[in-house]
């Protein structure tokens, strides 16, 4: 009852052609027409358009805006990432302590995840607003009163990473507590068999146990974080003084308010190979694993 | 006996951290939405209200004003087209990288992925421009086109995880009852797989429903869907504070409403696949 093979793989081909075709012509041509931007010196405020080879590349990459901006985004992932992954953890070590599931409890907290970004954005600079904002209001009450969380460039990145931890935190917190559970129980029970304390159960058998799902966690949350856009568009729009210019936004600008398509597509062009390479290293190996 | 006592005031402590951090993390989105109500000077009051009297003064702005219920209604269009369209190309390739042995198929899924983590931003640029070179600029019609190319590669993901389960003798007792290739997928598959068919569109729905950055710059008045509406009212001369709230509301509460029917399949879906909670 077995196709010959070659039928089975032209029958498998008709099946994904569709989807396939659709995707090089909707994300991939552009993408090579943004390649092809990025080595002349297009812009929509001139008429003509020359080949520069390199030249885009060299003017982007000694950019101070740029590396400003690039400095900002570093330091936006590692804090977030870092920041959600300790949270997201100790909250599902601490649901996973809990006898029953607590199914409400699990979906209520996922709403931040999936609310929309242009709503957080909103409430959140509602929130640290420094005149009638709710933390201004409670900074007073404990007497440090006048933080201007979105005027001072310091605590503007600092508002920007309050707001995706508490938009991202449910997000590692449910992929690690679906690796928590999934763990066998007999290593642990052993171990305290051995006399082994909590904490050495958690650092030298739970977290060993697991790595795939924690790098899963990690390399998403990163590659999603990379591309942050309308939660801080809405925020503070890159300000005050570009503190929080994370790339996106640096992209935005140069694309589409100063019209320089050729600087906006090479800088994304070395976004993509930034986490094209991430995700081969760090990536490819566990996904495989999963298969 | 002591020893249970114990356990479960232990148990019964957990419950009430946990509640109350769950508390914390639901509060900006009841701050918003108390917000929506609130009278001007409760709103802008430099101490938090907690109590007031709701008005609805910011609601009749954002209809009377902002056009509200022609923009919800591109925003369904835009949402519902996409999501139908994802599944229609989305399910026959799913079905396709489950079920036959492709050239290259793992190379295949690991670039599927890899299209996911492309920043939207990346490609807005050069996407922009072919739009108005082809005449989509600003229609509803390319924003259903590029939200469908881009929520592709997370359904095909997702679907293949769902389809994987399904055991491979329905399709080969559909085949021995004379159903073609297409047959099997049909009548065969497609019943069983209705469960990640509807986590799929849920998700592409919502996804699609929040998406702003190529809304902001592939459409402008008329044909605007509600994200960029929010993000007008933010700096139209200073920010409206209530109005601007009561739209932040009607754009999130069709999302936390399908966001809690989906919570069975959250962790699936928030992975695309690679790991089933």
């Amino acid at each position: 009852m077995k196709l010959p093979r070659v039928r089975q793989n032209l029958l498998g081909a008709v099946f994904v052609g569709p989807a396939f075709c659709y995707i090089m012509l909707v994300v991939i041509y552009p993408l090579l027409y943004s390649l092809w931007a990025s080595f002349t010196n297009m812009r929509l405020t001139s008429p003509i358009t020359s080949f520069v080879g390199l030249d885009t590349y060299a003017q982007a990459l000694s950019s101070e805006i740029f590396q400003e901006s690039l400095i900002v985004t570093a330091v936006f992932l590692v804090c977030v990432v870092a920041l959600e992954f300790i949270l997201g953890f100790a909250l599902a070590y601490s649901f996973s302590r809990m006898t029953r599931t607590h199914p409400v409890m699990r979906s209520l907290l996922l709403l931040p995840v999936m609310a929309t970004p242009v709503s957080v954005g909103l409430v959140w600079k509602l929130m640290l607003n420094s005149e009638f904002g709710i933390l201004a209001g409670w900074g007073r009450a404990f007497g440090a009163s006048g933080i201007l969380w979105l005027s001072d460039p310091t605590l503007a990145l600092v508002s920007v990473v309050i707001m995706d931890v508490w938009q991202w935190t449910p997000f590692m917190f449910l992929i690690l507590l679906a690796g928590l559970e999934g763990l066998p129980k007999e290593p642990v029970e052993s171990a305290q068999v051995d006399g082994a304390n909590r904490w050495q159960i958690l650092l030298f058998i739970t977290l060993p146990m697991m790595r795939r799902i924690i790098v899963i966690a990690v390399v998403f949350r990163l590659m999603f974080a990379i591309a942050t856009f309308d939660t801080v568009y809405v925020l503070t729009k890159g300000g005050p003084a570009r503190a929080t210019d994370l790339i996106t936004l640096f992209i935005q600008r140069e694309g589409f308010v100063n019209l320089n398509i050729a600087s906006a597509s090479a800088v994304s062009f070395l976004v993509l190979i930034a986490v094209l390479v991430v995700t081969t290293i760090l990536f490819k190996r566990d996904l495989a694993d999963a298969k | 006996m002591q020893n249970e006592y114990a356990r479960s005031a232990g148990e019964f402590v957990r419950i009430a951290a946990n509640g109350a951090i769950v508390a914390l993390f639901l509060f900006p989105l009841a701050w918003m939405i108390a917000g929506a109500f609130k009278s001007e000077g409760d709103l802008l009051s430099p101490d938090p209200v907690w109590f007031f009297a709701p008005v609805l003064d910011h609601w009749r702005f954002i209809f009377a004003n902002w056009a509200v219920e022609h923009h919800l209604v591109n925003s369904a269009i835009i949402s519902i087209a996409t999501t139908l369209a994802t599944l229609a190309l989305g399910f026959p390739a799913a079905y396709g990288l489950s079920r036959f042995p492709l050239w290259r198929k793992d190379a295949i899924l690991f670039d599927i992925l890899s299209l996911k983590m492309i920043p939207p931003i990346a490609s807005a640029v050069p996407l922009f421009i072919l739009a108005k070179q082809v005449g989509l600029y600003n229609t509803h019609a390319v924003l259903i086109i590029l939200n469908t190319a881009f929520q592709l590669p997370f359904t095909l993901l997702v679907l293949k995880s769902f389809i994987d389960e399904i055991p491979r003798e329905i399709d080969e007792a559909a085949r021995i009852d004379g159903c073609s290739a297409l047959g099997v997928m049909w009548h065969a598959v497609l019943p069983l797989a209705v469960p990640g068919i509807v986590c799929c569109a849920l998700f592409v729905f919502i996804f699609t429903w929040n998406e702003f950055l190529l809304a902001n710059v592939m459409v402008g008045g008329e044909q605007r869907p509600l994200p960029p509406i929010v993000g007008l009212a933010l700096t139209h001369r200073g920010i409206l504070w209530g109005p601007a709230l009561a739209l932040g509301v009607v754009v999130i509460a069709p999302v936390l409403a399908l966001s809690l029917m989906l919570s069975r399949y959250m962790t699936r879906g928030l992975t695309f696949g690679a790991v089933k909670g």
